[in-house]
């Protein structure tokens, strides 16, 4: 039985037949009893015949003066003429689409971001035990998931979370470390008092109860952070209160500044210079060089009480002597200056002068006289022991 | 046997048969064409031969067990 389907797809051939008497071609084509599956007359001269290969090659035999010529491939033969004509493209072609697979389904780098190299090398053996390494085939995501399950599963104590991400042939592996809060051994019960009057302008408890608030004015020794903690049931428990408090302190100083000011300052240069006094003149001898001001150790040498003459041997030290005179605002400025200086010098405790007024002013020849009002920011926290709390028993309460 | 007899009967076409159509004669089985020309084809086969007349015939297509004649056919004789 014949399959008229697969016949379609064997090698058949389309040819153009060219002579001058077609019919007598044809008449030796059937006595020679080539088989022919489409004949397409054309012209008296030309016709165009479809045949299987097989039977175009016996055809060939007996062509004669006819002209025969291949006009395209049918069927499985012209699938064999593409790919012998492409063929070599195709190879590459499938070769290529062969590696580019391979290559993107292959990891070439795990990154693992972690700061701490201890957590980086075992996220690394731990990952190895899962298969995932460098140069290894990528996974998919419901398999990564549960490498991430299996990972957190087995270092809970040193892991909190862990996500391993695909970008494109490189692994991303971020983690989170598990920080346990270490308890703190209670030492000593205190709370923070107030060493000094002030306004609290800040708290920063850490433990303990906040009893003040900012803005609230404190005197010198109320408490401020409480180590005496309140429960829900109105009980109170005692701890270690920590934390800083701040507040203005107030301050009023008194501050003389003299209007003239003179100061000397040594330039580390000096000589020595024998000087002769003559009835009341200063002779320098060989003093070429002569300081402008200076100060001196000197030596007498010779003297004579007869005659006012001696000689002394100087030793003489270069100076720089500045002198000022200031007028009541510069000395003001200064005075200012000077007494906020000297103010967080002498206090470690105070952070900053916020403000400084002047609230009396009187003056003589030498200096002025200043009363200044000094606002400072002070760390005003005291630390002061307490007594730890101890429960009444219920029965003698009731009593 | 028999029944190998009758499925092959029934699955493989063997009878010597003419289809003719507007325009073309369609003929199965046949042995061999003795003769053709634009106007007479002669076909013989098993029992005897055709001898199909008309003008502008051709043998479009010519298989071994298959044959299809286009052209203005006029008559078909059997002997």
């Amino acid at each position: 039985m014949r399959n008229r389907y697969l016949e379609r797809l064997d090698k058949y051939i389309k040819i153009k037949i060219v002579g001058s008497n077609i019919n007598n071609y044809l008449k030796r084509i059937v006595k020679k009893r080539v088989q022919l599956a489409e004949v397409i007359p054309v012209s008296y001269r030309e016709v165009h015949v479809i045949l299987k290969y097989s039977e175009y090659e016996k055809l060939l035999k007996f062509k004669s003066i006819y002209e025969i010529t291949v006009l395209e491939m049918l069927g499985s033969k012209k699938i064999e003429a593409n790919l012998k004509k492409n063929g070599l493209l195709l190879i590459f072609l499938m070769v290529s689409l062969v590696g580019i697979m391979l290559l993107s389904n292959v990891v070439f780098s795990i990154d693992i971001i972690h700061q701490d190299k201890g957590i980086r090398e075992l996220l690394e053996r731990e990952l190895k035990k899962y298969g995932i390494v460098n140069y290894s085939l990528k996974m998919d995501y419901q398999e990564l998931e549960d490498i991430e399950d299996k990972i957190l599963e087995n270092n809970k104590e040193r892991l909190e979370w862990i996500e391993i991400d695909t970008y494109g042939t490189k692994y991303i592996v971020r983690v989170q470390e598990r920080k346990l809060n270490e308890e703190e051994e209670i030492t000593q019960y205190q709370s923070i008092v107030s060493k000094k009057d002030a306004v609290i302008v800040r708290i920063d408890a850490v433990r303990g109860e906040k009893v003040k608030n900012v803005n609230d004015y404190v005197s010198k020794g109320d408490t401020v952070i409480s180590g005496y903690i309140t429960r829900p049931d109105n009980s109170k428990v005692a701890t270690q209160a920590e934390g800083d408090v701040y507040g203005e302190v107030w301050y009023q100083v008194d501050v003389d500044y003299p209007i003239v000011y003179q100061e000397t300052n040594l330039t580390g240069k000096s000589k020595t210079v024998y000087v002769l006094y003559f009835f009341n003149h200063r002779i320098g001898l060989f003093d070429f060089d002569k300081y402008r001001s200076f100060e001196a150790k000197s030596k007498v040498m010779i003297s004579s009480n007869m005659l006012d003459i001696k000689l002394v041997k100087e030793e003489q030290y270069e100076a720089i002597v500045k002198d000022e005179v200031y007028t009541e605002d510069i000395a003001r400025n200064k005075a200012i200056d000077y007494i906020k200086s000297k103010l967080m010098k002498d206090n470690e405790d105070i952070v900053e002068i916020r403000d400084v007024k002047i609230m009396d002013t009187s003056s003589d020849e030498d200096s002025i006289e200043f009363n200044l009002f000094v606002k400072a920011i002070e760390d005003i926290g005291e630390i002061v022991s307490i007594e730890e709390v101890v429960e009444e028993d219920k029965e003698s309460d009731d009593n | 046997m028999k029944l190998f007899n009758c499925l092959d009967r029934y699955l493989v076409d063997r009878e010597y048969k003419v289809t003719l159509s507007k325009g073309r004669a369609h003929i199965i089985n046949y042995l061999e064409i003795v003769d053709f020309s634009s106007d007479r084809v002669v076909v013989k086969y098993d029992g005897g031969k055709t001898t199909l007349l008309g003008t502008n015939l051709v043998v479009s297509k010519m298989l071994e067990d298959e044959l299809l004649i286009t052209g203005n056919l006029q008559s078909i004789e059997y002997n």
